[in-house]
Order: structure tokens, then C-alpha cells, then sequence
């Protein structure tokens, strides 16, 4: 855990308690270790303090810490200022270190407070080499010269320390790679916009203002830490058994699904045993090339782990377990995501028996069965179970497994659903501009109407509470950020962003695709085409020559009807493919050759030229005889040959 | 609904539960919920045909593709780009480059739209390979003929044990009325289906055995052993590779790649002519005769 040395006059009284004034205390321990001067010389008695210090073996701190407690104390009351300023904060100080109207040894400290960030430095050393033992140092000087090292104490209490760790596992700040304190601050609003149990003085300098660029700098260190800190161990890959019951005879056994990442592993499952699982030539659980998986009823609850090179295979006991029909083997087989609208078969504990007849006899289609048969022991099985696609009430908490299926939620209270909605890093509701969710107003029963109130602004549009949905996106457009709509007196909160991963950790998106089910599907890469392209216009014409001398030439075609009625506008170049042995090509527009594009190194070797080729040679070498592509030019001065010798 | 907003909404989503995203899309449809998620269905198919997402009905999961900048066939000089579209990328092709904005033409019963068309006027294929590094995606030279070109012949799926004669109730294709329906006994051979967990699965029986394929192949294989023609090419544009427009009989759905290839050929999805027919635009004849290999057709070219 880091250090921090946060004091104000709250945090003095709570240490001690059997003090009357603690900070009269405090302030009467450092007056007496310091000169009652303003000259440099005000901190004589620290220094041979700090000269004895270094002159031993250091295990204990710098005997500075009374004093810089002051300079902390100083700085905590002026949190509630809007500003950190040094206008805002000398003036504590003078005012705390002065017993009455004597100030010359404040207006010192002051003056020569240049010689306290020293002390302040000095102490960041000192918790740096001791950072084993300690922890690491939240000492910073922001961007401030001076003040900043006691201001950097007085940001955060201990206790917001550790709320930030909650806040640095949600974002997973070990994952990813180094955050600007800017969209650090942005993600930590967000993420606070609920009470998350900080101190009143924390959220208040994180939600006010612009900025406070010393806080930016604390959690951009703390951030720092949290990545370092972090084990960087090599992680396997997590490969859960899946239960597999056959129809036919109710038997079980334990299947792997497939995952990209890992084609073959041997896992240890102890006591010298090792199973072997290959990808399948198809199918979407892996073979068993080598041992055996365990098998039969009594493994349903037991856990099971083997870990290989490259993953770790392991199975939890769970209280209820959810199977649909495999495809391709006809088993039931387990899932983690379950659907409304599909058909389960369910095994549950029977000590959860009663709770899970409540439920589906709520949420599911009525055509499911209760096996009366103890088809394995401690469970009860459901069979056909389909549940329907709506908000649901449940009746208890130990449903595990069950809670993927949507909104578990209350029916009677409005709530929000639909919209588009963003991938969060910090929680709560977030969606992309454009696509706010809807309210759902429950049913009444009645003809009675709510007023739906967004962002405060009444008096509120009525709507009929019958269970129908309110969409907010009609009553935009919204701007990013924060908003709330009030229904009945319930306040929904939800955010609207116009890129849609502002609630995310920069580089999070990425990683947030899984292939790992696609089989590989034809992609586009293969044929290397090449084109030549040409402006249109001016009776244009692309011509490509070839070693031997022979000329192609390609007139501008006309552009086809039916991408006008299409709505493609007309390019206004327009391109051929090149065929297989050119080795240049020229335009030409308005009887004008542009220069030579050389498509390959062929060199020349004419042969007989055609009519046109001969007319060519003689038409392109006066617009392009000043090329200073010497291969060009060699091809010219065949041509030229040619046309001597009568070629 | 804003088909757009939909595609940047995947964009930054990346992937996950096709459920989930169909769920929020019928959110933004008018109508009743079994209406809208079959739309929102079609929705998604539309946007995998365009070649924008990767769905994986299996796993019921889907994925964004990366931005992908290719040549259009033919003599018209644009690219086409399909793929991831954030706002940064839009952004991006708006400021750093000269794209023209092909609005499509309206789909289905409910007037729905595809998202907009994006083509990328150029000089060189050098810039179009630097658009393609700015937006973090790829660039083919001819996405519609490298996929054509890697084309499988439609085969038979893997054995299986085929449908459950205990479970719901197995139905049968019916060539002559182009319809599945309803049969007590599954011992002639042919195309089949029987819905399982709520989605239909498909099997021929040939030989006796049982093959898994799915919808469009399991017809495409049917439709093989007709003598009819299926695929119209009728040339619009001479040269070494004739461009023509396609039209392809309704009776015969072309499966994911097959359409893919030609949506790549224009950036649009299919129109449909006078006579109710799937037409394809500024096919290149070497990619219409792939295609048409691969279903096993004839491809008529007039």
C-alpha cells in the first residue's frame, strides 16, 4: 500500500484523542525545532538533525516529519478553496505556525519554504529505498515548484486510497498500457457518479473544476503503481469442462470446448495421469487423444483442475447447471449464456427444488417437466424449460447462472431498457449518441399517466402507466455527458456519448472482440490485380507497351448506365487492369502523351511492329524523347532502328 | 432507424452475443417485438452480406471486421470501403481523403436502409494503401475477385446423425413448390430441416447417410442436378474481363461468400428487378463464372 502522509484538523483529533488541542501541540513541537528567525539559518537545528540522520544507518525516517505534518495541515484547509494556489496556501500557513501575534518564524518557513520541498524530496528518498518494507510514495510536485509536495498529501486520505484500488481493478489498469491523468480523471467521474464511499473532500476536488493537475498527477502515480505491482506472470489459457448427458441412457461425462488459442495440451491430473485433448477435424469440443476425462453422476458436484503448458483445465461445482441439444453430437450439453426463447434442460440442487418451481412457474413457457425420477443424485431435472423473453421477477439470490438472462429487475418500478449501449470500464448505464434507451413505465392497472421528467426540465411529458416504453431518444438530441430522467419520483441516471468508447480504458475496444469462435473464413487477400489509371476525358486512352515492341491501346469506356441509377456519381479517373507482360504505360489525352510508367524491367527487344505500333513509336517519341528514364529511352532508340531498317 | 448509427454503434461494441445486439436493434424498430427481431435479423444478415460483420450463428456471437479499402471491378476508379465504422474513422475518410456517399436504395416491407455506401475517388493505389494503414484496416486490390476466387465448390457437410425423429416435427424441400414441408417419414433422399433450440438445422440424406449443410448450400445442391439456369450475366462492358449485371433466380439462395463476392463488386446489396429477381451490378465476368462453379450452375452469359 502506498504511503501517505494526509493530515487535517478531522484526521488530528481521530490520532489523538487525549489531546485538547492537538494542532496547538503540533504546532508548539515544530516551533521548538526551528530558529525564531526568517532568515535561512531557521532550520539550523533540523539540519544537524538531518547531519546525525545520515551519519547513521537511516532505518528510521528523516527527522522531519512533525514539520512537513504542519506543511500538510496547512495545506488541508484550503480543500474547499476552488483554487490550489500559493496566494491560497502560505497564508495557512503562516497563519498555523503562528502562536499568536508573534509570525516571524511562519513568515520564515514561508520565505525559505524552498528548503522544505528539499526536506520534502529528502523523504521521498528515504520511503523509495525502504519501498520493500513500506510501500511506494505518493510524494509528487505536480506542476507546482513548492507547495505542491504537501498539497500532493492532502489530495487523498487513506481510506479514498483504497477505494481507488477498487476503482483501478474495474478499469483494469494492469491490462493496459499508460494512461493520460486526463483520461484517468475522465473514467474516475464517471465511475463516481454513484457513491462509492469516498471521503466528501475527495469528490469534491474530482468532480469541480477543470482539473486539479496535482490530483491528475496522484492517481497517474498511483495508476503507475497498480501496473507494476501487478503479478506480470505468464496467464494460461482458462478451459472450462462442459457437462455432456446423453439423451438416450442419462449417462455423463465432461466434454472441452474448443478455443482458438490452444490446438493441443497434456494436463496433469495428478498422481502421474494425463489426459491429452486435440482440436477436432470438427466439431466444437476438443478430442481426447490420451487418457480419459472423468465421467459418470458422482462428478457433478466434485471440482476438478489439471493444468497444462499452455492452459488450465478446471471445473466448479455449481448449483444449477443449464444444458441445451449439441448440434452435432445430439447430448445436452452445458452453456453459460442462456436465452429467453430457446429450450434448457436444467439440473438444479434439490434444496433449490421449491425456489426454482416459483421461478419458471413466473418466467417459463408452461410446457416444461419436472422429472419425478432422481435421474442424479441431490438434483432435481426440468426438461423443455423455454423462458420467456421479458422482465421477469425472481424470487431468490442462489438462481446462480441464471442472472445472464436480461433485466432482473423489479416489474413495478420504471426502468431503463433498449437503446445502444456502450461497453464501460467504470459502470453504470452508458450509450451511444443517437441511441438513448427507452423508459419502461410499468403497468398500473389503471388510466393513470406518469410524467417522464429528463434532466429536470418540467413539467415532463405525461405517458400512460401501462407497460409501454418512453423513448428518450426522440426527446434528444442529447449532448455527452450526464442524465437523468425522473419517473414517479425515481431518478434514472444514464450517459450519452458521442464516441463510443469514452467509458472505456483507451486500448480497451481492442481487446474486446473475441474471435475465438470463428473458424477461418475466406478473406480477401490472394489476387495481386494491378491497374493503370487515367483522367477522363479528351478522347483519353491508356496504351501499354510491351518488350518486343507491341503496343496495347485501351479507350476511355463510356461509364455504364447503371451507376447513375444506382446513385454512384462519375469518377473522374477511370482504370484498366494490366495485362500480364507490359512493361510501360502511357497515357494519352488530347492527342498528348503523358511521361512513361514503368511496370516492369523488361528490357527492350523488338521484334516486327504492326501498323499501329509503328504509328505509335512515331507519335510518342516526340512528346517523351526528353525522358530521362534511360530504359525508356533505349526503348526509343529501338523503335527508332526499327523504323530505319523498315521494321 | 438510423441503419448508419447502427453500423457505428457494432463499431464500438467489437463483438459479442448476437442476442444481445439483436435485442437493442428491434429496440429502435416500430412495431411488435416477434417483428422486430425478425428485421433485427435481417438487419445483421445485410450488414454480414455487405461484408461490415462476422456473425457465427453456432455460438450465437458476432464481430466487427476491420476496415477493408479494395478496388471496385471494372473501369469506374473507386475504392470501396467496408468494414469498422467509428466515428473517428468516418471523421477520418471525411477530412484526409475524397469520398463520395452512395445513399442505398430502401429494403423490405418497412423501407429499411443499409448503411451508407462509402467509395474513395484516387490517383494512385499508394494512397489508397496509406487510407487503409490511417484507418487501422487493409487494402485489396480486388476483394470481389481474390474472394470469388477462393470459392469452394458446395459439398456435403459433415455425417451426422439427422434429425430427431422424437423431437419436433422434420420437415422436407420441395423443388417443385420451392418450400419446406411438413413429412411423417424421412426415407426419401433430400433436403431437411427440424428446428432445435429455436433454430432450424439442415441435413441432405444421400446414399442413406445423413449430412449436415445448411439452407442456401443444402438448395444450391439440390437446384445442381436441374436443368434450369439460375444465373444470368448480361454484358454491359467489353474488355478482357466483361462486366455485366447479374441476375440470380430467387429459387436459388447463394450462400454467405458467394454474395459477399458480389456485394464487393459495387458496395451495395442485392436490387431487385421487375421480375422480383436478386440483381447484382459491375459483375466481372471471370467472378460471376466462380461463383457460379461453386454453386455448381450454369452460368448463362448474354
Amino acid at each position: 500500500m502506498p504511503i501517505i502522509l494526509f493530515l487535517d484538523d478531522d484526521e488530528l483529533a481521530d490520532i489523538c484523542p487525549e489531546i485538547d488541542d492537538p494542532v496547538e501541540s503540533l504546532r508548539s513541537a515544530v516551533l521548538s525545532e526551528l530558529r525564531q528567525t526568517d532568515k535561512p539559518t531557521i532550520f539550523d537545528h533540523i539540519d544537524r538533525r538531518i547531519a546525525a540522520w545520515r551519519a547513521g544507518g537511516q532505518d528510521q525516517p528523516p527527522p522531519i516529519l512533525p514539520l512537513l505534518a504542519a506543511t500538510v495541515l496547512a495545506g488541508g484547509r484550503m480543500q474547499r478553496d476552488e483554487s490550489f494556489t500559493a496566494g491560497a496556501y502560505y497564508p495557512r500557513l503562516v497563519d498555523l505556525m503562528s502562536p499568536g501575534r508573534n509570525s516571524i518564524t511562519a513568515h520564515g518557513l514561508q520565505k525559505h519554504f524552498d528548503q522544505v520541498a528539499e526536506m520534502w524530496q529528502l523523504l521521498d528518498r528515504w520511503i523509495l529505498a525502504h519501498q520493500e518494507t513500506l510501500g511506494p510514495s505518493t510524494i509528487v510536485q505536480g506542476s507546482y515548484s513548492r507547495i505542491g509536495y504537501p498539497l500532493s498529501q492532502t489530495v487523498l486520505k487513506v481510506s479514498d486510497r483504497e477505494r481507488l484500488s477498487d476503482f483501478f481493478a474495474r478499469i483494469r489498469s494492469d491490462e493496459h498500457s499508460e494512461s493520460s491523468p486526463q483520461e484517468l480523471l475522465r473514467l474516475l467521474r464517471m465511475w463516481m457518479s454513484k457513491p462509492k464511499g469516498f471521503s466528501r473532500t475527495f469528490v469534491e476536488v474530482v468532480q469541480g473544476g477543470s482539473g486539479n493537475l496535482l490530483l491528475m498527477a496522484v492517481i497517474s502515480k498511483l495508476a503507475a503503481q497498480e501496473r507494476s505491482e501487478s503479478a506480470a506472470y505468464k496467464r494460461r489459457v482458462k478451459l472450462e469442462l462442459s457437462m455432456s448427458i446423453d439423451p438416450g441412457t442419462w449417462s455423463v461425462s465432461w466434454v472441452v470446448p474448443v478455443r482458438s488459442e490452444v490446438q493441443r495440451d497434456d494436463f496433469d491430473l495428478g498422481g502421474g495421469a494425463i489426459v491429452t485433448l486435440a482440436t477436432p477435424a470438427y466439431g466444437s469440443v476438443y478430442d481426447v487423444v490420451a487418457g480419459t476425462l472423468p465421467e459418470g453422476a458422482q462428478t457433478i458436484d466434485s471440482e476438478f483442475k489439471a493444468v497444462g503448458a499452455g492452459a488450465v483445465l478446471s471445473k466448479k461445482a455449481r448449483p444449477l447447471w443449464v444444458l441445451r441439444t449439441d448440434p452435432f453430437s445430439g447430448n445436452w450439453q452445458s452453456v453459460a449464456l442462456v436465452e429467453p426463447g430457446e429450450r434448457y434442460l436444467l439440473l438444479v440442487r434439490n434444496t433449490a427444488d421449491q425456489d426454482m418451481q416459483d421461478f419458471l412457474a413466473a418466467n417459463a413457457e408452461p410446457d416444461y417437466w419436472r422429472h419425478r425420477r432422481e435421474l442424479f443424485p441431490g438434483r432435481t431435472v426440468y426438461e423443455n424449460v423455454c423462458l420467456k423473453d421479458r422482465s421477469y421477477k425472481t424470487s431468490q439470490d442462489n438462481l446462480v447462472g441464471l442472472a445472464g438472462l436480461g433485466d432482473v429487475e423489479s416489474a413495478s418500478s420504471p426502468t431503463l431498457t433498449n437503446g445502444l449501449p456502450l461497453r464501460t470500464d467504470v459502470g453504470g448505464r452508458h450509450y451511444l449518441a443517437g441511441g438513448e434507451p427507452d423508459v419502461l413505465i410499468p403497468d398500473s392497472g389503471s388510466e393513470a399517466f406518469a410524467l417522464v421528467v429528463i434532466d429536470s426540465k418540467r413539467p415532463g411529458q405525461p405517458v400512460r402507466k401501462n407497460g409501454s416504453t418512453f423513448p428518450l431518444r426522440k426527446a434528444g438530441p442529447f449532448v455527452d455527458g450526464k442524465h437523468t430522467v425522473e419517473v414517479d419520483g425515481k431518478v434514472l441516471e444514464f450517459f450519452v456519448h458521442a464516441i463510443g468508447d469514452a467509458a472505456q480504458m483507451p486500448g480497451a475496444r481492442a481487446s474486446a472482440t473475441d474471435t475465438e469462435n470463428f473458424p477461418n473464413l475466406p478473406t480477401e487477400e490472394g489476387l495481386q490485380a494491378r491497374y493503370a489509371l487515367c483522367r477522363r476525358g479528351q478522347n483519353a486512352a491508356m496504351w501499354f507497351i510491351f518488350p518486343e515492341g507491341r503496343v496495347l491501346k485501351v479507350c476511355e469506356p463510356k461509364i455504364p448506365r447503371f451507376f447513375s441509377s444506382l446513385g454512384v456519381p462519375n469518377s473522374y479517373m477511370w482504370k484498366v487492369q494490366v495485362p500480364d507482360g507490359a512493361s510501360w504505360h502511357v497515357t494519352e489525352r488530347g492527342g498528348k502523351f503523358s511521361d512513361p510508367t514503368r511496370l516492369s524491367a523488361q528490357e527492350a527487344n523488338f521484334g516486327r511492329l504492326n501498323g499501329v505500333a509503328q504509328a505509335f513509336w512515331r507519335r510518342v517519341a516526340s512528346d517523351t524523347i526528353t525522358s530521362p528514364d534511360q530504359k525508356w529511352r533505349s526503348y526509343l532508340s529501338q523503335s527508332m532502328e526499327g523504323s530505319i531498317r523498315g521494321r | 432507424m438510423d441503419a448508419d448509427l447502427i453500423l457505428r454503434w457494432l463499431s464500438y461494441r467489437g463483438g459479442g452475443s448476437i442476442s444481445s445486439v439483436k435485442k437493442s436493434i428491434a429496440g429502435l424498430l416500430d412495431g411488435p417485438e416477434p417483428r422486430s427481431m425478425t428485421l433485427a435479423t435481417s438487419v445483421l444478415s445485410r450488414l454480414e452480406t455487405l461484408g461490415h460483420i462476422d456473425l457465427e450463428r453456432e455460438e450465437s456471437t458476432w464481430r466487427i471486421r476491420p476496415p477493408l479499402v479494395t478496388h471496385l471491378p471494372g473501369s469506374m476508379a473507386f475504392a470501396l470501403v467496408v468494414g469498422e465504422r467509428t466515428l473517428e474513422i468516418a471523421d477520418e475518410l471525411d477530412s484526409n481523403s475524397s469520398v463520395h456517399i452512395v445513399e442505398p436504395q430502401p429494403w423490405g416491407a418497412h423501407s429499411l436502409q443499409d448503411p451508407v455506401t462509402l467509395l474513395l475517388e484516387y490517383d494512385t493505389d499508394t494512397e489508397l494503401r496509406e487510407i487503409a494503414a490511417r484507418l487501422g484496416g487493409n487494402f485489396r486490390e480486388s476483394a470481389a475477385h481474390s474472394l470469388a476466387a477462393q470459392l469452394l465448390p458446395i459439398h456435403l457437410g459433415a455425417r451426422t446423425a439427422g434429425p430427431n425423429k422424437m423431437g419436433l416435427e422434420i420437415e422436407m424441400y420441395a423443388t417443385r413448390t420451392n418450400t419446406f414441408i411438413h413429412v411423417e417419414s424421412t426415407r426419401r433422399e433430400g433436403l431437411y430441416r427440424q428446428k432445435i433450440n429455436g433454430r432450424f438445422q439442415h441435413w441432405i440424406l444421400e446414399s442413406g447417410s445423413w449430412y449436415s449443410t445448411t439452407r442456401s448450400e443444402g438448395i444450391c445442391l439440390l437446384l445442381s442436378e436441374d436443368d434450369c439456369t439460375y444465373l444470368r450475366l448480361t454484358i454491359v462492358e467489353e474488355g478482357e474481363d466483361p462486366i455485366g449485371i447479374l441476375e440470380v433466380d430467387p429459387r436459388l439462395p447463394l450462400p454467405l461468400q458467394q454474395r459477399r463476392a458480389l456485394t464487393y463488386c459495387t458496395g451495395l446489396h442485392a436490387a431487385q428487378s421487375s421480375a422480383g429477381r436478386p440483381t447484382y451490378y459491375n459483375v466481372p465476368l471471370s467472378v460471376a463464372s466462380l461463383l457460379a462453379n461453386s454453386a455448381h450452375q450454369y452460368l448463362q452469359v448474354d
